[in-house]
């Protein structure tokens, strides 16, 4: 994801124009990601609920995608497929027929746990009417991807904005108009679907050719690079400056879960402590990508935002090092 | 024989057994969750680990360091006033209602293990305990007290002996159902293991506990889960009864150990309900029960 969203980012500053070939296994990559990281999701959103049945079984549906993303890439997941200006390796010729086996098979098995889980008369008393977010404040809150889209807002990189070979083949944008927790599961579960079909389609239809493109003629520095990618929690962006010797003099990316923690307190208030962990877990929360640290005085009520650096100075201290950095 | 010697007998066979059912109820879960899952002794190895860990005491009440001991003495009680495939050892010293007593008294450890650990989560838990208990007792009461009607005596004895010599009515159908979804309730089981909710409330009221006391709740819990069962078992399905007594026991351990592997069943296919909706059952369950309880009255 990231990896992608940042070589785009560096392709748009210095013009380089990544051949379809790259392009097209560059969207193979990222669903295949979004596959693994949407039934990942699945399992612990039952889990939270105490249905460890759900939990184990989405993941090993799940882990068949891991070992033929190990297969094509040498990795389980952070692919490492990416470089500038196209990707590392191809995906061999005789892996086709095994990824198509592989996708069959996953694509049955979930469709055999939607129809279960849409029948559960339990788990729908947990997920419906529950985390409520209304269109309004999801848009109010800028929320992103799926949490988004189970809110009614027709929101897709993908569509909004196409890159990699998503211009050719399309995407269904998955919408659920319930607001709740049931309908972030839908949409995550849709989603997967959809995304079995993209893998398939780009596999037909990608053409021969290279991976990458003439890379020989240096990286222009003060460019700008702006892009973005639709992860599984929701749109990547990355903003980059080139600078001299071919690095980047700037570099900024925003992950999607910071601006879909700030739906959290309307999708929570008033609702029982049970309900809590599943409302947070529902919008697939990633900690590590928020850098953001608050404290707030329960005496004085002042709330004090933490930088990097005040942090930095704070570990210091506590570990004995005078030196600031 | 020696009633008594009965008595420390069942005890005995409470304390070895329930283990034992615990391990075969995690290999039925581990097979249903595509697992291997862990080896069938592994119960006896957990107590063993835990009994053996240094006692911590995090919190300065002294109910806290003994509220697992008493626990566990309050099911042990029971194990001497219940049948489990013949006649109660101790009958003369108590009935069902003895015996719905002490499972309260447990259960009230419990609760003060949550409020005397320094633990928000625990404290969370003990309200929770505190509600099932309000709720699931009635429902067990209600449906003992049901049966107690059509025997004509609040006896275990007498009311398996009638059980066994009577075909099932439509009370003592409805008794038995309702008194198996309270003692998956009992057993801690999904979807109604809201008490402990590990993802929620970190195991609330034994948040706290730990080492030889965590050991003691733990074997608390297993003891509970069989006693229920044999209670279950020995009230509403007594037949076939078998002679000699030894091998109607077997029969009955193997009627507990089916009975146990529906109660996982149901454990996997469920996610884990909200208190207040767990609550609104119960109280559904209890009107369908006094339904029950009026036509056990009528005679029905």
């Amino acid at each position: 994801m990231h990896s992608t969203a940042y070589c785009q980012a560096v392709e748009k500053a210095a013009e380089i124009e990544v051949p379809a070939r790259g392009r097209f296994i560059r969207v193979i990559c990222l669903e295949l990601e979004r596959i693994q990281s949407h039934l990942l999701w699945l399992g612990i959103a039952g889990h939270i609920i105490g249905f460890d049945t759900v939990l184990m079984q989405a993941w090993r549906i799940r882990e068949p995608v891991m070992w033929l993303c190990e297969k094509i890439t040498g990795n389980r997941k952070l692919l490492g497929m990416n470089l500038v200006g196209g990707v590392r390796r191809d995906v061999p010729r005789g892996i086709h027929d095994e990824l198509l086996e592989v996708l069959a098979r996953v694509e049955k098995e979930s469709t055999a746990v939607l129809a279960a889980i849409a029948g559960d008369i339990t788990l729908k008393a947990r997920c419906e009417k529950v985390g409520v977010i209304s269109p309004e404040e999801s848009i109010a809150f800028a929320l992103l991807g799926p949490t988004a889209r189970a809110s009614g807002i027709s929101i897709d990189i993908r569509v909004d904005h196409p890159y990699a070979a998503y211009p050719e083949l399309g995407c269904e944008v998955m919408v659920e108009q319930g607001c709740d927790i049931w309908s972030r599961v839908l949409v995550r579960l849709r989603e997967t679907l959809e995304a079995i079909r993209l893998v398939r389609d780009a596999l037909r239809m990608m053409p021969d050719g290279p991976i990458m493109a003439d890379m020989r003629q240096p990286i222009p520095p003060g460019r700008i690079g702006l892009s973005s990618v639709e992860a599984p929690r929701g749109e990547t962006h990355h903003f980059v400056i080139t600078g001299e010797e071919q690095r980047p003099y700037r570099w900024k990316a925003r992950a999607p879960t910071f601006q879909n923690l700030q739906g959290i307190p309307v999708m929570v208030a008033g609702e029982y402590i049970a309900d809590v962990p599943i409302g947070l877990g529902s919008m697939d929360p990633c900690f590590s990508c928020t850098e953001r640290l608050e404290t707030i005085d329960v005496r004085s009520g002042e709330v004090r935002t933490w930088s990097r650096e005040e942090l930095q100075a704070l570990y210091r201290l506590r570990h004995g090092l005078k030196e600031p950095l | 024989m020696n009633s008594y010697l009965l008595a420390f007998v069942q005890i005995l066979l409470v304390l070895l057994l329930a283990p034992l059912f615990e391990g075969v109820m995690r290999k039925l879960v581990a097979l249903v969750h595509s697992r291997i899952g862990p080896p069938l002794h592994q119960p006896y190895l957990d107590l063993l680990k835990l009994l053996g860990k240094e006692e911590l005491v995090t919190a300065p009440h002294p109910l806290f360091r003994y509220s697992a001991v008493l626990g566990l003495a309050a099911i042990l009680t029971t194990a001497v006033l219940i049948p489990i495939g013949m006649l109660p050892p101790l009958e003369s010293a108590g009935d069902i209602l003895v015996f719905i007593y002490l499972i309260t008294l447990a259960a009230v450890m419990v609760v003060i293990s949550g409020v005397t650990s320094d633990s928000p989560y625990a404290a969370i838990g003990a309200s929770r305990e505190v509600m099932m208990l309000l709720t699931v007792e009635p429902v067990i009461l209600i449906a003992l007290i049901s049966m107690a009607v059509k025997a004509g005596s609040t006896r275990f004895g007498e009311i398996m002996a009638w059980q066994a010599a009577h075909a099932p009515t439509f009370s003592t159908l409805i008794a038995g159902l309702t008194l198996f979804i309270a003692i998956v309730a009992q057993m801690a089981r999904l979807p109604f293991d809201i008490v402990e909710a590990d993802q929620e409330i970190m195991e609330g009221p034994f948040v706290e506990q730990s080492g030889p006391k965590l050991a003691l709740f733990k074997w608390m819990i297993y003891a509970k889960q069989f006693i229920f069962a044999a209670v279950f078992i020995s009230v509403f399905i007594p037949w076939p009864v078998v002679q000699p007594a030894i091998l109607n026991l077997l029969l009955t351990l193997l009627k507990m150990a089916v009975l146990l592997l529906i109660v996982g069943v149901v454990h996997v296919v469920n996610p884990r309900l909200r208190i207040d909706q767990a609550v609104r059952f119960f109280l559904a369950l209890v009107v369908i029960e006094i339904a029950g309880l009026a036509l056990a009255l009528v005679g029905s």
